[in-house]
Formats: C-alpha cells, structure tokens, sequence
C-alpha cells in the first residue's frame, strides 16, 4: 500500500512533499487534513528553510506503525542525541524561527527541544546585557528602573 | 497556547498569516508571551534574576503568577537537595539537583550550586524549607542593643528576598518553641509558637504569612496542655511534632495549618519509641514516620550501624509499621556522625554530617531495594554547619512583605 502524502507550501511558494504520517506529528496540521483532505496547505509565514528543517526533524521523529505496533524509527537514546546536533547547528535567529514553526504547529516535542537549546542560551548569557544582545531586545529601562529591579529581586546578579 | 486554535479558521488559507517577518527583526515583540514564560521557566533561579532586568515586557511577564506559578510547578518535578552552610555571620545557600534513585550510581561525586548568602548574628535552627521558604532563629544584636534578641527570619534562596517576623506579642520571651508549617490550599505559610511555664505549653500563637504578602498574628486556643519535644514535620498541612502531655502520656501533637486547631494523638506500646525524644520525625512518602538508630539517638556514627523506623499507617487505630536498617560499616566511608535528614519522594532516606567534615558525603538509603549510595559533595565540607534538607523546591515569586 501506498502512503499517503500531502503538501506543504512554504511562503515563497515552494511546495514540499511530506509523507502524512510525518505532518501529522503537528497537531495543527494533522487537525487541517481531516478537516479539508486532498489539499495543499499553504503555511504562509514560514520560509522554505525553516520548514525544510521542520521536515526534516519530523521524519526523522515519526513513529511508523506497519503492523508490528509501535516502532520508532530510532531508539530513544540515539533520537535525544540527534535533537542536541540538530538544534545545534542552528544559528540563533533560526532556531528562535523553529521554535515558533514548532509553536505555530503545535509540534510538542521540537517545541520542547528548540525551548530547552534557547534556556540553555540565556543561562550561559553573564548577565542581562548579554541576553538582550543574543535576543536582539532593547532595553528600555533607565538605569534607576534596573537597579530598583534588583533591589525588589535582592538576587547577587 | 489555547488561543493559537482559535485561529484556526473555516479558509485555511487564512491560517498562518499573521506572523511573517525577517530574521532579524526583534524577537521581543513576536515571540509569544506564554513561549517567553516557557523558556524562562526552565532556567536557572540566577537566571530568571537577570532577565527580570531585560526589558520592560520581560519584566513583567516574569513577576506575574502565570510566570511564578508555572516556574513552581516546573520546580516541583526537579526536586534539589538544599544546603544552608553557616560560616562566619552568613548562612550560605547551595543547591544540587535530588538524583534519580534507580538511574544513580552506588558512588557518586557532585558540585553543588552556589546561590546567595544572608547574614545572621547566631544561627540557633534552620527549619526544614517549606514550598521554597526557609525558617532560620538567630540569636541576633539588634541596633541600640547589647544583648541578643531571638528572631525569626524568612528566606527566599531562589529571589534573595529575606523579612525578619515581627515580634511575638508575649510578656515572656524565654522558652519559645516555634514550628513551620504550610498551608498547601490557601498556600499560607504559618508559624506556631507557644511558650513554655515549667516545661508546659501556654500562650499559643500563629503567625500567618499569606500568599499576597500580608502578615497576620493570631492567638489560639490549645486546649491541651502540652510539652514539645523536638521538631516537628509538616506533611500536607498537618503539622506534627512529638510532645508529652501534662499527664504526661507520650503522643504526637496534630496541628491543623489551615484550621489552626490541634489534636493530640497518644502513642502506646509497642510503638512508644516512636515518639520517644531524640527520635527524628520525617516525612515516608507522604507518611508521618519517625527514624532512630538503634541505641535511639537521632544520628549514626561508626559505633552504630543500624536504625529502625517507624512509619505512621492508621493514625485513628494506631497502626505503625517497623523497618529495620543495617548500613555498610560506616568506618569504610570515614564518615563522622550522620544525622537523619529526611526521605526523597522516591523514598531513600537521606543522611548527611552536620559538622565539619571532609570529605562531605550524602548517603541515601533505600529500604526498599536495601541498598545504600554515597555522593560526595564537593567543596562544602569546611563550614561550622550545614544543614541538608531534601525535596526543595524554588519559588521564584516576589513578596511584598519583604
């Protein structure tokens, strides 16, 4: 038997095709093809790469059922090590675009792994000028406002 | 995260669009608040500290309870061994995560994390943490004073945030017992204290500390003249502690935190020594249990390698269950005195030095598998004291009472 596949379309109009049981790990989009089946379905605000990588992190999650009950296609302890390498590798301002992909989709586990790799960023960040600069963030306290947030917090930062 | 399906609309063309931008753009204004509360929860206490300090939006969204309490319960699935280590006028925190008791190995060697210290004149009782807060009574020279004043002091060692309880209402100040108690419903935390005339309890007060930061004191009605002997442990918002009435029948005092009433529970043979004075109340899996060695001191040393416990099973008909420990020669680990700490919720009962000791091991000891571990814990050793609570959780919400 076949699988059954379906499309996805990137905001620059690429399409992708993914087998279902691959898409489906995003609840989203596993809700939109019961909902309206033999239809593309167009994710307008993710770019090609970044859902590229949201394939590629999904396929290599699926669990595939032939029969035999569930069987993933890696053992556990190799799946955990391939997400550390995967999410790795990604630079900063794209691994905070997965992680909205993952939310967006509503993928639990990617959601869980880009979480965990952006925490483990600011809890290397020395302190609080660091994580705006990783984060692009503007600081828009006066130098008063900060030193009475670390007086209400008392915390030796 | 319940909105996103509201976006879900009948085109499904439509869904998706809203978000579309560079790379570069600022992230402070897209990422989405509960993904902000989700990162920031799963990081260090230090670091929420600082990113309090990132921007105005940050700041606020992780002083809101949404943020405090998702970090708690977060917390509360990462359980830490808290050390408070007194040294020269300051209690120091440090932190280690509660192994897993099935993963870990039998010998271990761990670095705890240093957090923050808070100074204190003469730390006489570091109270077993509740829900993130510490109790410490310090013999303390207030401004303009020669002698020490008793106080109570409450720590927070995951904000730095400490407040000194006010002053009992009381004529006598001498033989003040206070126990910490935690209500887990109305999540107030409280403190019995009562004086002591001739070994017997009187004048009964409850200090509450309630969720907004508001303080209250209270006096209440016993009923039961009574004498408190050792500390006591709060287990689900009964607070006990072992006590003599003044009949003198040996039992176990009920202190309902949330009612404020008490009720006494007597204790007969074969189970007497359960409640006798240097046994250690602790909490076995969400039961009262009480922990000895077997010459019934509160501590085992090279001379004694077994200790019992007594674990509570029916209050009303007085039903305790006995176990028995036998511990690999203490002499073999060059251990000093350990005394009885508590039970990880997996149930390992924790012993630890109290003094001095080099090197500083934790042992946990599971009844169930008969099985001891031993970890060495780095750089701790050399303090006057350390107290090692288990099952700490970090509380990371700001009180306006401090």
């Amino acid at each position: 038997m076949s699988k059954k596949m379906i499309v996805l379309k990137s905001s620059e109009g690429v399409s992708f095709v993914v087998e279902e049981a691959v898409a489906r790990q995003s609840k989203i989009i596993s809700f939109l093809v019961e909902e309206f089946p033999d239809r593309e379905l167009p994710l307008t605000n993710m770019t090609s790469e970044i859902l590229r990588k949201t394939i590629e992190y999904c396929k290599k999650h699926v669990v595939e059922d032939d029969g035999g009950g569930d069987s993933s296609s890696s053992s556990s302890g190799d799946l955990k090590e391939w997400d550390v390498k995967f999410v790795a590798e990604i630079d900063q301002p794209r691994l905070m675009d997965l992680l909205m992909a993952a939310n967006y989709l509503d993928i639990p586990s990617l959601l869980d792994v880009t979480c965990q790799k952006v925490a483990d960023t600011i809890a290397a960040c020395n302190d609080e000028k660091e994580i705006r600069a990783t984060f692009n963030i503007e600081n828009d306290f006066t130098e008063e406002e900060v030193e009475a947030i670390r007086m209400e917090n008392q915390y030796p930062i | 995260m319940k909105s996103r399906r509201l976006n879900v609309q009948e085109d499904h063309n439509t869904i998706l669009q809203c978000h579309s931008r560079t790379c570069t753009e600022e992230y402070s204004e897209t990422i989405p608040h509960d993904l902000i509360i989700e990162i920031v929860s799963r990081l260090p206490t230090k670091s929420v500290a600082r990113c309090r300090c990132v921007s105005k939006l940050w700041s606020s969204l992780l002083v809101h309870p949404d943020f405090t309490e998702t970090y708690l319960k977060r917390s509360s699935a990462r359980l830490k061994i808290l050390f408070a280590c007194v040294k020269d006028g300051k209690v120091l925190f440090f932190t280690l995560p509660q192994p897993d008791d099935k993963l870990s190995p039998r010998r271990a060697t761990a670095s705890p994390s240093y957090h923050m210290s808070f100074p204190f004149d003469h730390v006489i009782d570091i109270y077993s943490p509740m829900s993130g807060l510490v109790c410490i009574r310090d013999g303390r020279i207030l401004k303009g004073r020669k002698t020490a004043a008793m106080v109570w002091e409450i720590c927070n060692p995951s904000t730095g945030q400490s407040f000194i309880l006010p002053k009992m209402k009381s004529r006598k100040w001498t033989g003040a017992r206070s126990f910490f108690g935690y209500d887990p419903t109305e999540k107030q935390f409280k403190v019995l204290s009562m004086f002591t005339n001739n070994g017997v309890s009187s004048e009964h007060q409850v200090l509450t500390l309630a969720a907004s930061g508001k303080l209250s004191v209270r006096i209440v009605e016993c009923g039961i003249p009574h004498c408190p002997l050792g500390s006591g442990i709060c287990i689900d918002g009964v607070l006990y502690y072992k006590a003599s009435t003044s009949r003198l029948v040996d039992g176990i005092m009920c202190f309902d935190v949330r009612s404020e009433t008490f009720r006494f529970v007597q204790v007969k043979e074969p189970f007497i020594r359960a409640v006798q004075p240097r046994a250690t109340l602790i909490n076995y899996k969400g039961k009262l249990g009480s922990v000895m060695s077997a010459q019934s001191y509160h501590y085992i040393d090279e001379n004694c390698r077994r200790f019992v416990m007594y674990v509570l099973q029916d209050l009303e008909k007085q039903e305790w269950s006995k176990h028995m420990y036998v511990l690999v020669p203490l002499r073999e680990y060059r251990a000093a005195k350990l005394f009885f700490v508590g039970v990880t919720v997996a149930g390992e009962i924790v012993l630890s030095p109290r003094y001095p000791s080099s090197p500083f091991y934790v042992f946990y000891c599971s009844l169930e598998r008969k099985s001891i571990r031993r970890v060495e814990i780095q750089g701790i050793g050399g303090f006057k004291e350390v107290y090692t609570f288990v099952n700490h959780v970090e509380d990371v919400k700001l009180m306006q009472t401090f």
